[in-house]
């Protein structure tokens, strides 16, 4: 390849003459023409008039430079309109180098004016040498396909579906059970409206069928995937129906045919059989469950009578058919919503409450259940809340929906059976928001009574059946005992049974109580796979129309890989494969597993799934891993350029590398502030602090700087998830590697930095060179 | 912002070790544990003795947790515990709180809280002395110690009890 000589163009701008000020501006910019590349040094008089845009952009057309160094101070908006009006002029928007002196103090009065003009022209010289390293870039598109998948098609997953069908994507929504609906069907009432969950429901699942760009796969799994965010292709296996969905209009001759009848049992846990249950007994063919949508009926083959074909003779219009086997198919889609779901807690693991042992104790879902059908004569109902939840032994987070939920359920009891007393055992009530209201008025109700305290033992009363409850009431600390018809608990949230396979074939993280891994803050519904995203209850517990919330953000946050193209910047990660010698670090770094190998085994980052936070490239111990337009060169440039003294002897010189995030903010708000910032510090703006690789670092002691700072977010924080948690891990190697040098390992820190803290900075810095100037100069100092 | 407190807050303060309730406590890591009580009153609901008395466990809980450590070992009820485990097994924070009484009778005995009766007193000098217990030696000896002593009372007892055989 032709190697191209650069050829810079230096623009200072200096509106107010502050510069001009504090540095010998006219001595300077005749340095600046005399060094290496440079063909043009030019002080600007103001931006606003394109007069001197246009002088610019003459010297791009004639050829004199072809990149562009700009000191001074520009804003973003200065900055997008000058990028934009040369790029008319062929000048990629690459090939710009913003140099602020300024925000690394070079402008201080207070400081002596010779290190004052010394630290200006450094970084200048350092801007320079990378702008000489500079490529031109362009951004990257990659197709998308226009569909997405849901996986989960309970009240969130249908919300997802609807949120991106009605703006105009298709979507494949995947459901485990012959019916969608999810736990939302099963229930009696939903607050904080207090109607009926089937209504809501309904009403998303009829404009759903409306659109032809819904897709349903009932009794469907996500077996694998393969591909990147914007062209996943995912195998979804389906169980058979045996019954034909195109045919099938749910005539129900075929239930009358059918010899076989289960009798019918609580849809969760396993008993309650106490609570009368309506209907009549179900058989082995008969509508889909939770919700009878689709229409088609199905069959459920473990039940069968062995050699029975009656439901296939019985139907009219030949939709049986019980030869039907498991069958599979491919998709390509664009994005994964993910929206597994909850399951309850197993609450016979609580055993002090006797679940599974009296008919009497019911959860809080066959309680739903009960009031949906008869109620059995009652008088004292008992209801404990935080049954397994908030609890070492069991789950230790609040499942967040359980208090509203017994004090819905409290509010329909009293509705129909007006005489029942309501006992609730509670720690705290935790209603927020406008669910306050609810609490109230079910506190107000005559014959309710919250009992502060929780009751240690269940047991019967005698032959009479009824229960003996006795509690602590912890604000009159006197003994209650209580004889009741009905306990009900409330029992928490544990992510769906499917959960974990699921997991396993996403490679989705989950977090130490099993549910999906999120940011939870920033990007809450983003997982920490790109072109993923969590919403539900499979997220954290949440109540239905926090997780319709959390299913329409979803939609939106996905919507970027839906969209025909993913624009990619250019600034990604590449593999220098004549260095690479496939060690696979950065693979494992990687905290959005954006690696994988390409043909010859080197490792190869999905653009689409990389948020260039450079993390790779810190990992990598031959540095052959750079991101574009901050390469390790170009850095190494910059490092090579600050090491060149320009502090009075004996002043130790510190170069810090800053997470653009936060410590970069920190740094600069403390100049702005007018803060005592040691001269002695030149700072790197890095997109992460995981991206600072060892051989940077020990460049810059070898040429003789003598204190390395790396500052990035406080733990738990970072953006990239563990970016500012790898450099500490990689400290080991990099002590070998100083030891090897003969330099001490402390002229090397780490530290985190929060956005705000600039007296932390300062206080920081200080101490940095105060014990650098005890440690002496660096043995490489010439 | 410091509040200030009144003249009898500040004392209250002092005679609670409200300030220091470490230095109150002392190093018993069982008490200390206390601060991780929700105070749910699940130790009082399944406790068979609470009812018994004038506080439950989930209120020395709260003493401790204030740092009231006097209230807490002096209350009735730590010396009504039978240390059953109740309230341990089922402690939804996974507190040890039968330990936790015993922690305080201890504590109540080392800072002289608490002064065992005569016949405590006697049988804990004869145990540590000789390893056993001997009947007979352990009622004199606490006939003897007790004041003021009531010597013929003490004698139809004796006989009464040998009569039925209690004493051998």
């Amino acid at each position: 390849m032709e190697k191209v000589v650069p050829k810079i163009g230096i623009f200072v701008r200096d509106p107010g003459g502050r510069m001009a000020a504090s540095l010998d501006l006219p001595g300077m910019l005749k340095r600046l023409g005399k060094a290496k590349n440079v063909t043009r040094v030019c002080l600007l008089a103001d931006l606003a008039g394109n007069a001197s845009l246009s002088s610019v952009a003459e010297g791009i057309r004639n050829g004199e430079y072809d990149r562009v160094l700009w000191v001074g101070r520009f804003n973003t908006e200065q900055q997008k309109a000058v990028e934009g009006y040369l790029e008319g002029f062929g000048l990629n928007k690459y090939l710009h180098m913003w140099c602020d002196i300024e925000e690394q103090g070079a402008l201080n009065q207070k400081v002596a004016s010779e290190v004052r003009e010394k630290k200006a022209l450094r970084l200048i010289q350092m801007a320079l040498a990378r702008t000489r390293l500079l490529e031109p870039l362009a951004p990257l598109e990659i197709p998308a396909v226009d569909a997405a998948m849901v996986v989960g098609g309970g009240i969130a997953g249908l919300q997802t579906a609807l949120s991106l069908v009605e703006l105009g994507k298709k979507v494949h929504l995947v459901e485990k059970e012959s019916g969608v609906g999810g736990k939302v069907a099963a229930l009696h009432r939903f607050y904080p409206r207090l109607c009926d969950p089937l209504c809501g429901l309904q009403f998303v699942v009829d404009r759903l069928r409306a659109s032809d760009r819904i897709h349903f796969h009932t009794l469907s799994q996500v077996v694998s995937i393969d591909g990147g965010p914007g062209r996943f292709q995912v195998r979804i296996s389906r169980r058979p129906r045996f019954v034909d969905l195109q045919r099938c209009n749910a005539c129900g001759e075929c239930v009358e045919a059918c010899p076989v009848e289960i009798p019918r049992t609580p849809e969760y846990g396993a008993f309650g059989s106490w609570a009368p249950l309506e209907g009549a007994p179900r058989k082995a063919i008969g509508p889909a469950c939770p919700m009878s949508f689709p229409t088609a009926f199905v069959v459920q083959r473990e039940h069968c009578a062995p050699g029975c074909k009656e439901c296939e003779i019985a139907c009219p219009a030949g939709a049986v058919n019980l030869e039907e086997t498991a069958t599979h198919e491919d998709v390509e889609v664009g994005a994964i919503f993910v929206t597994t779901g909850w399951d309850p807690y197993p609450l016979s693991r609580v055993e002090e409450f006797g679940y599974g042992l009296y008919p009497r104790v019911l959860s809080n879902l066959e309680m739903e259940r009960l009031l949906g059908g008869d109620l059995p004569p009652l008088d004292e109902v008992g209801f404990i809340q935080c049954v397994g939840s908030r609890d070492e032994r069991h789950l230790h987070y609040c499942s967040t929906v359980c208090c509203s939920a017994t004090l819905k359920q409290i509010r329909f009891l009293k509705d129909r059976m007006p005489h029942v007393r309501c006992y609730v055992f509670y720690q705290d009530i935790r209603s927020p928001g406008f669910q306050e209201e609810l609490y109230q008025e079910v506190k107000a109700l005559e014959g309710v009574i919250f009992v502060r305290g929780t009751p240690s033992t269940v047991r019967p009363d005698g032959d009479s059946g009824r229960l003996m409850v006795r509690a602590e009431d912890t604000l009159s600390g006197k003994e209650i005992r209580l004889a009741l018809d009905l306990l009900v608990l409330a029992g928490g949230m544990v992510p769906s049974r499917g959960t974990e396979e699921l997991a396993q074939v996403l490679n989705l993280p989950r977090n130490r109580w099993g549910f999906f891994e999120a940011h939870l803050q920033c990007h809450p519904e983003e997982s920490q796979r790109t072109g993923i995203y969590v919403g539900g209850c499979s997220r954290e517990p949440m109540n239905v129309s926090q997780s319709i919330d959390s299913a329409h953000r979803a939609a939106m946050e996905g919507l970027a890989f839906l969209s025909g193209t993913v624009l990619v910047s250019p600034t990604y990660p590449l593999v220098d494969k004549t260095k690479c010698d496939k060690c696979k670090r950065c693979m494992e770094e990687c905290p959005f597993a954006a690696f994988h190998f390409d043909r010859e085994g080197f490792p190869e980052p999905d653009l689409a799934k990389c948020r260039q936070c450079g993390n790779c490239v810190g990992i990598c111990p031959l540095a052959a891993v750079s991101l574009r337009h901050m390469t390790i060169k170009q850095i190494a440039a910059q490092v090579q350029e600050a090491a060149a003294s320009f502090l009075p002897e004996g002043e130790p010189q510190v170069l810090a590398f800053l997470c653009q995030n936060d410590a970069y903010h920190a740094a600069r708000a403390a100049v702005e502030q007018g803060l005592p910032v040691p001269p002695n510090v030149i700072f790197v703006k890095v997109p992460c602090a995981g991206y600072v690789n060892n051989a940077l670092i020990a460049d810059a002691l070898a040429f003789g700087i003598d204190g390395v700072l790396i500052a990035g977010c406080q733990d738990g924080q970072c953006h990239y998830v563990t970016g500012n948690q790898l450099v500490r891990k990689r400290s080991d190697d990099l002590s070998d590697k100083l030891q090897k040098m003969m330099i001490e390992r402390d002229r090397v820190r780490f530290v985190n930095l929060e956005i705000r803290d600039s007296v932390g900075y300062v206080e920081l810095t200080r101490s940095f060179v105060e014990e650098l100037m005890a440690m002496g100069p660096n043995p490489f100092k010439l | 912002m410091s509040s200030t407190p009144g003249l009898d807050v500040l004392h209250w303060r002092i005679m609670r070790n409200v300030d220091h309730p470490e230095a109150a406590l002392g190093p018993n890591r069982e008490i200390r544990e206390a601060a991780r009580c929700v105070q749910c009153g699940k130790c009082s609901s399944g406790c068979p003795v609470a009812f018994e008395s004038v506080h439950t466990p989930r209120q020395v809980m709260r003493f401790l947790q204030w740092g009231w450590a006097q209230e807490a070992a002096t209350s009735p009820f730590v010396w009504l515990c039978a240390e059953c485990q109740a309230c341990t097994v089922r402690c939804p924070r996974g507190i040890d709180v039968a330990e936790t009484m015993l922690a305080l009778r201890r504590l109540a005995r080392r800072k002289s809280w608490v002064r065992p009766d005569h016949f405590h007193e006697a049988l804990e000098a004869m145990i540590s002395k000789k390893g056993r217990v001997e009947e007979l030696r352990l009622g004199v000896m606490a006939a003897l110690s007790k004041w003021p002593r009531h010597p013929l009372e003490d004698l139809l007892l004796f006989v009464k009890m040998l009569r039925r055989g209690r004493l051998k």
